[in-house]
């Protein structure tokens, strides 16, 4: 083997080494490097609400229907006459179960209709004590409450159609009603 | 360093913001109300056109207006009965009259004046000593008034006045009687008994029975009789000075008479009256209406001696005042001092008591008349009657009798009436007649007096409610808002259906009294009326906006009708 021979061999060698090398930095740098934590909800638990929807006065003539649970309500009858107010008292009730009391947010969470001229939702203590009133159809579609313990609060509809209201018509309207810290100490 | 220490502060508060913000949790459960679907329906109660005022139906018939007028006029209410039973009594303190009760109702406080005057004809059993006669309100004898005839048997009659103000609500008022010598019968065989009350009137009035003589034989005050007030505005005063003396006090044989003194002036008349014999019960009474302007008055009662020198007696008088605003009240008054004489045993005119009235609505009018002679004129010991007479026709329970002492003494008689007459024009006139036919018997001074209350407009109807369907409804009126209803005096919302009536809103003197009315019954396909009356003190434009709720029965469940009713 000759000097020229063995030197192309040791660059060669040299190349390799080099390349293994590089290819072994590249390796490391591409690895994923990771520890592993675990959370866990042992156990989720059902509890029965304490906060609840129960049938008002005016149940049969709003349609009230409480689902099980008492978490949803739904009246199916509601109406009213073109360019009259009709109200509905009693449509539901809210209960708090519980033994302390529940701060509550009342608000819109949809309304499809034409013809409204004022729907709008209002809430009475549990001194029958008007609070606050809830506009479904208009600017103010939210109101906080508090609700103390074992209180009842009446839940009276309103509504108006406008004098130009084709008989037949129709609207909907769904309410969402938060009940905050409902589940704490569970 | 310095800068080294500012950013390790900086970065300490970044971080435990940060920590802040990352521990932050809301805990809540979210629940749902869905109303669907929300139906328009057809109206199935509706409103119709009245056939009063003007009204006005807006769309779909589920609201309305109406307009109407209120004329201008006094807020008042009245009661009065009249009868001819006879009744009888030995009992020397009062009894009940029991056919002068009247129970009243009050919606505001209000003043109040009540007239009795009760009294028997020639030949019914009397007690030659007299009688006595009371006002009683709510079970207490409130004022007296005594007289005696001229002998057992003969004419003799009482008048008593009250005037006072009264609270809101029930009460029950009573003309007594009872013999001045208890155990002797005295009896009662006609008599009248008014009540007229008023929420806004300036009302001023005195009974006193502190004892007051004179001797003298021309008016002097009567000290406990007099009343001093400031009339905001021009009115029509209603005045009656009635004063007496019970049996044992001293009176001439010839009696007193009195006179009514107003802002230092005698009116042009007066009445007398003598009793059975010296220091016998002898009252008399005189009525009289005049304008005053707003400002100071003083209202005398006034009396003197028949027999100059000889002592008369005021054991108790009653004298009151009732101004009413010039610009609400109608009147007709006349007073006369010319004579007039008849024989007649039946009523004739006296002709110097003659009063037309003309009268835009209908109207409740109180009347009273009476007519007396003072000593001296020709009057037969049997004395005279006197009673009203309304467009030709009697009014023989008005009749009212009284005989003096003796032939040709002072003798006078009140008659009081009340009626309800209608729009147009009336005659009213007093009459009189001896109480012995054929023999001669005068008036000399008498006063004659209608005061026309119009009567609030009845608008029946202004609207219909009308049931469409086989359901049945319950429905009331709610008054929610108003303007400019301090003007009315009296504004009555009601409903009717032919055959019931309720009252739904009710504003008197410019107030609220009622705001909503009870339930009513809208039954199936049925048709209930709502019905108005009105009346103002003033000129102007009120509104009351109301609902007509319309209840779905035993529930909470309801529909809102807005009525507007403009009152002009």
């Amino acid at each position: 083997m000759s000097d020229d021979s063995n030197k192309r061999n040791r660059k060669k060698l040299l190349r390799t080494l080099f390349l293994l090398l590089s290819s072994l930095l590249i390796v490391t740098a591409s690895a994923s490097v990771y520890n592993l934590m675990y959370m866990q909800a042992m156990p989720i638990s059902a509890y029965g609400a304490k906060v609840v929807f129960y049938n008002g006065a005016d149940a049969s003539e709003a349609g009230t229907s409480v689902g099980t649970n008492g978490t949803y309500v739904k009246f199916t009858s509601m109406s009213g006459w073109p360019n009259a107010t009709r109200v509905y008292e009693n449509a539901t009730v809210i209960k708090n179960l519980d033994a302390k009391s529940f701060t509550c947010q009342l608000s819109v969470s949809s309304f499809t209709g034409a013809y409204i001229d004022e729907l709008y939702v209002r809430l009475f203590d549990n001194a029958n004590v008007y609070h606050s009133t809830v506009q479904v159809h208009g600017t103010s579609n939210s109101t906080t409450f508090t609700i103390g313990a074992g209180e009842v609060w009446r839940v009276e509809w309103r509504i108006k159609w406008n004098a130009n209201t084709p008989a037949g018509s129709t609207a909907t309207a769904t309410l969402e009603l938060k009940v905050i810290g409902e589940g704490t100490g569970e | 360093m310095k800068t080294k220490y500012w950013n390790s502060l900086l970065l300490s508060i970044l971080l435990f913001v940060t920590l802040s913000v990352s521990v932050h949790g809301n805990i809540y459960n979210i629940y749902y109300g869905q109303a669907s679907p929300i139906m328009a329906e057809t109206p199935k109660v509706i409103l119709q056109q009245g056939t009063a005022g003007i009204s006005t139906i807006y769309m779909n018939n589920t609201s309305a207006k109406v307009s109407v007028s209120a004329p201008v006029g006094v807020a008042y209410g009245h009661a009065f009965k009249s009868s001819n039973v006879r009744v009888s009594t030995t009992s020397g303190s009062p009894v009940d009259d029991p056919e002068a009760v009247l129970s009243v109702t009050l919606a505001t406080d209000s003043s109040i004046f009540i007239i009795y005057n009760a009294g028997n004809r020639r030949g019914s059993t009397e007690d030659y000593r007299g009688k006595g006669c009371a006002i009683n309100v709510n079970g207490v004898d409130v004022a007296f008034s005594w007289q005696s005839p001229f002998s057992s048997n003969c004419a003799n009659s009482v008048t008593v006045v009250y005037a006072t103000n009264l609270t809101a609500g029930s009460h029950v008022i009573k003309g007594r009687f009872f013999a001045n010598s208890a155990g002797a019968t005295v009896g009662i065989d006609t008599r009248q008994i008014a009540a007229f009350w008023f929420p806004n009137v300036a009302a001023y009035y005195v009974r006193s029975t502190t004892a007051s003589t004179t001797t003298s034989g021309t008016p002097v005050d009567d000290p406990h009789a007099i009343l001093t007030f400031t009339l905001s505005s021009d009115s029509v005063a209603f005045i009656i000075y009635n004063a007496g003396n019970r049996h044992g006090s001293k009176e001439p044989a010839k009696g007193k008479g009195v006179t009514i003194n107003v802002d230092g002036t005698d009116i042009a008349t007066r009445q007398w009256q003598s009793p059975y014999g010296r220091n016998y019960a002898n009252s008399v009474t005189i009525v009289y209406v005049c304008s005053l302007g707003a400002g100071s008055h003083t209202v005398r009662g006034r009396f003197f001696s028949n027999e100059a020198g000889s002592t008369t007696t005021i054991d108790e008088r009653q004298l009151m005042v009732f101004n009413f605003p010039a610009s609400l009240i109608t009147y007709g008054f006349v007073q006369s001092t010319t004579s007039v004489s008849t024989t007649s045993g039946t009523p004739v005119d006296d002709a110097q008591a003659d009063l037309n009235v003309t009268l835009a609505r209908d109207s409740d009018v109180l009347m009273m008349y009476i007519g007396g002679n003072p000593h001296g004129a020709t009057e037969d010991y049997d004395g005279k009657g006197i009673q009203l007479q309304i467009d030709g026709a009697d009014k023989s329970n008005s009749a009212s009798w009284q005989s003096p002492y003796g032939g040709n003494y002072a003798d006078s008689a009140t008659s009081l009436w009340y009626e309800q007459l209608t729009a147009g024009s009336h005659t009213i006139k007093g009459r009189f007649f001896a109480n012995y036919a054929g023999y001669t018997v005068t008036i000399s001074h008498r006063q004659l007096v209608a005061l026309v209350f119009s009567k609030p407009p009845i608008y029946n109807y202004v609207l219909r409610i009308v049931n469409q369907v086989t359901d049945a409804w319950k429905i009331r009126l709610r008054a929610y808002d108003q303007s400019n209803i301090e003007r009315l005096s009296n504004c009555t919302i009601y409903f009717y259906d032919g055959g019931g009536v309720s009252r739904q809103i009710y504003i008197l003197n410019g107030a609220y009294s009622q705001q909503f009315g009870n339930l009513y019954d809208l039954n199936s396909l049925s048709t209930v009326y709502i019905a108005m009356t009105i009346s103002a003190t003033a000129n102007g434009t009120s509104l009351v906006y109301a609902y007509l709720e319309v209840l779905v029965p035993g529930t909470s469940t309801y529909n809102l009708m807005v009525i507007t009713f403009e009152i002009l």
